[in-house]
């Protein structure tokens, strides 16, 4: 589209250009002054309609100049009347098409507002955002995009899968990179985000696409290397001081050991104070397993020991293991088995997973209420669920569950301890069976963890 | 004879307690610079050299690692025949020393 500057530079030469040409033409050939003013009248309006109001009177004036000129040496003498009529006539029409000149060059300069401020908008991001055709052809880019395509040695050509595949050599994981450019490409109706390395720069980078209407499809690309830094720091600050607490554990934990071999020696109340420190002593060194087992997960450094396993089995463990902390709480603890189908998976684990839901079931059930471990299918898979009439979370606070550290509420309010560790753990190793972890809860009434695990072949 | 067992740990109480451990579970437990020894007890990350381990005889003893980090993050030495994570349980000690001498 030609601009606007040089489209009205254009339209005023042409305008100019006919009304001198169609001038010349009707003194050439001697035409009427009816058709002078019916030939004028197109290139009037056109001068008009582009240099607006004042344009339109000019416009007006210099045909009627012609046209009286061209009328005075015509042929045909002129009534007076009629030629003031037509003069008339012809400054209007001139003064009415400047008029719509100026209102469409209003609009138009509205327009060019607009789209000055929405690319300004679009520009004002840290993101690099790019909308391609159903081609995968650039639409319309913003300029962090321009820059980090610079950055990154994009391609200047081609469609945006074909430049993003273009420099899978420069990422950490060159193959599963490209083998994900390529998936993109093929799927173009799904919505993803992935993360990349670029190799040998520590920069990490954030790639996240969807489509939008008729195939177009919008890209995002934003650099993630300072909170990949951060979740490092974290990662290894959380490490070193989960290690550095087993030394002094180590001590405390050995001799109290020793003094329990004692504690024949030691009075009622001495006895008492050495149950408080093993319980304590225990919670610690759970909580310090418990940080290194979810490092372990997450790093994908913990290999499962698959064989096939009952899950009411599993189930049945768990209820015997929370037997003690039900009953002291009159909690109904109980069993529902429905013929559950046997599962591939890691006896400890999963052991660790159920103990862990029903623990938590029991923790927090208030005095009086029932937890249930119900097992069964659900279509092909096997199905375990750990329903508690107890305290439940918030639901704005539900997606949060499954993240490291995080403890409802409802739960921190009581002052209930934890460390938000347990189902972070249990959603991993559950994933890591190739199952998924469901969480249903109404603040107030009670929790519903549902298990699904699949059925061993 | 009780069975000699060198214990490198760089923390003063922890090797008072695996001394103390030691002698409990009838094993002589005997500090860096003594000879002839049986089996080691070491903490991977008290940096001790195969040279060091080898002052005890043409072979290296067994070892039974106790560490703060987990094995993947060690580099144990190859005689190790046990490797436990701090806090350790008496229990699991003597079992591991008794899989040494087993060897």
């Amino acid at each position: 589209m030609l601009s606007f500057a040089r489209r009205r530079y254009l339209f005023t030469s042409i305008a100019v250009a006919g009304l001198a040409a169609t001038w010349a033409l009707m003194l050439a050939v001697d035409w009427s002054a009816k058709l002078g003013t019916v030939a004028l009248t197109p290139w009037v309006a056109l001068l008009g309609f582009d240099l607006g109001i004042v344009g339109g009177v000019i416009g007006g004036l210099v045909a009627l100049v012609l046209w009286i000129i061209a009328t005075r040496i015509g042929s045909l003498a002129q009534d007076t009347v009629q030629l003031i009529v037509r003069g008339i006539a012809l400054v209007a029409l001139g003064a009415l098409s400047g008029l719509a000149g100026e209102r469409s060059r209003r609009q138009e300069g509205q327009m060019r507002e607009t789209t000055a401020l929405q690319s300004s908008l679009i520009d004002a991001t840290l993101d690099g955002i790019v909308l391609t055709d159903d081609d995968g052809e650039v639409l319309i880019s913003n300029k962090p995009l321009r820059v980090l395509a610079l950055e990154l040695g994009l391609p200047l050509t081609g469609t945006v899968p074909e430049r993003l595949i273009a420099i899978g050599d420069k990422m950490t994981e060159p193959e599963r990179y490209r083998e994900r450019m390529r998936e993109l490409a093929k799927a173009p109706g799904d919505a993803s985000i992935d993360e990349f390395e670029v190799a040998g720069t520590g920069r990490v980078f954030r790639g996240y696409t969807f489509p939008v209407d008729r195939g177009r499809r919008i890209w995002t690309l934003r650099e993630v290397t300072a909170d990949r830094e951060l979740d490092r720091m974290r990662d290894a600050f959380v490490a070193t001081v989960s290690h550095e607490l087993r030394t002094p554990l180590t001590s405390i934990s050995g001799f109290l050991e020793m003094m329990e071999e004692e504690e024949h020696a030691l009075g009622d109340a001495g006895r008492q104070y050495l149950e408080v420190i093993r319980r304590a002593t225990d919670r610690l060194h759970a909580l310090v397993e418990d940080l290194l087992l979810i490092a372990q997960i997450e790093a994908k450094r913990i290999e499962l020991d698959l064989a096939p396993l009952d899950l009411a089995d599993v189930a049945e463990r768990a209820c015997l293991a929370a037997r003690p902390a039900a009953t002291e709480k009159r909690i109904e603890l109980g069993v529902v088995a429905d013929r559950p189908p046997t599962v591939l998976a890691d006896a400890r684990r999963l052991n660790q997973v159920v103990d862990n839901l029903v623990s938590n079931a029991v923790k927090f059930t208030p005095e009086g209420g029932s937890v249930t471990i119900a097992v069964g299918r659900e279509g092909e898979a096997a199905r375990l669920a750990v329903t508690d009439t107890g305290i439940g979370v918030p639901e704005d606070e539900q997606k949060q569950v499954f993240s490291r550290f995080f403890r409802a509420s409802t739960a921190t309010r009581r002052a209930i301890p934890g460390t938000g560790l347990g189902l972070a753990i249990c959603h991993a190793l559950i994933e890591q069976h190739g199952g998924s972890i469901e969480f249903r809860s109404r603040e107030g009434q009670g929790t519903e963890v549902v298990v699904t695990l699949p059925a061993a072949a | 004879m009780r069975k000699r067992i060198l214990v490198c740990e760089p923390d003063r109480d922890v090797r008072a307690l695996l001394e103390l451990s030691l002698q409990k579970l009838g094993y002589e437990a005997v500090g860096a610079g003594a000879g002839g020894v049986d089996a080691v007890l070491l903490e991977p990350g008290c940096a001790v050299s195969r040279a060091q381990l080898r002052r005890f005889g043409d072979v290296v003893p067994p070892v039974v690692c106790l560490s703060v980090h987990p094995p993947e993050e060690e580099l144990a030495p190859p005689e190790t025949v046990a490797y436990l994570m701090k806090p350790v349980r008496r229990a699991w000690l003597d079992a591991a020393l008794r899989r040494a001498f087993a060897a």
